[in-house]
């Protein structure tokens, strides 16, 4: 039972970082008009990243949560 | 949010919805991974945080922890632990992680809740034979698709 709950909380977590991340890295600007419910921005609003040098660092902070994740997958499905 | 303001709702139906959405967004609920790199181990679970800023709940961050040697990675990553995180900038960032029954560990952080601190609390199951499985059918899988082309 505490691996299906664990299995649920890392596809969920998975899906939200995966899709978010992707997001972040192709079009910051759709990023930021996402519904609530469906982005983890926190204070990134329009407003305060809309910018060029804004749009930047939600690519840069995209990218590294992709690394992260992808390290992560990488370690769960491939390690000899 | 939503919840906050549901929770409001609820102590206040005239109006509470609104302080509760206010203090809703500063709490959010989600899910967290960790990998110990080391063992070869992953965990999985809930994660309640609290960052006293508004619409601060929502977010992540992502970070490592410096274990010192002699201290099992494994048993801070399984069960229940509790972090703050400080983060000055979106790159520059510390979380401390405090696990019962093992010492606190440090590490630096990278997060979308820039210019606050993030009080968190979470609880890990561990899924690494779940995650072994995956792993054997995936590595099965491609050895047979390769056989394939042999």
């Amino acid at each position: 039972m505490k691996q299906i709950i664990g299995i649920v909380f890392l596809l969920f977590t998975s899906v939200a970082v995966i899709s978010n991340a992707s997001l972040m890295l192709i079009s910051p600007k759709t990023w930021l008009r996402l519904p609530v419910w469906m982005k983890l921005t926190a204070n990134f609003t329009e407003r305060t990243h809309g910018t060029q040098s804004g749009q930047l660092k939600i690519r840069l902070l995209g990218a590294f949560f992709l690394s992260v994740m992808l390290w992560m997958l990488h370690g769960c499905l491939a390690r000899p | 949010m939503e919840l906050g303001a549901v929770v409001g709702e609820l102590i206040d139906p005239a109006g509470g919805g609104v302080a509760g959405a206010l203090i809703g967004s500063m709490v959010g609920v989600g899910g967290g991974i960790s990998y110990v790199p080391s063992t070869d181990n992953f965990y999985a679970g809930p994660v309640i945080t609290f960052a006293p800023q508004l619409f601060s709940g929502y977010g992540w961050n992502a970070s490592t922890a410096i274990v010192p040697s002699g201290t099992n990675p494994n048993s801070i990553a399984n069960g229940q632990s509790y972090s703050v995180t400080f983060q000055p900038t979106t790159f520059t960032g510390s979380t401390v992680t405090k696990s019962p029954g093992s010492p606190a560990v440090a590490g630096p952080s990278v997060g979308s809740r820039s210019r606050t601190t993030t009080f968190s609390a979470s609880y890990s199951f561990d899924i690494t034979p779940a995650a072994r499985a995956v792993r054997s059918a995936v590595q099965s899988a491609v050895s047979t698709v390769r056989g394939w082309f042999q």
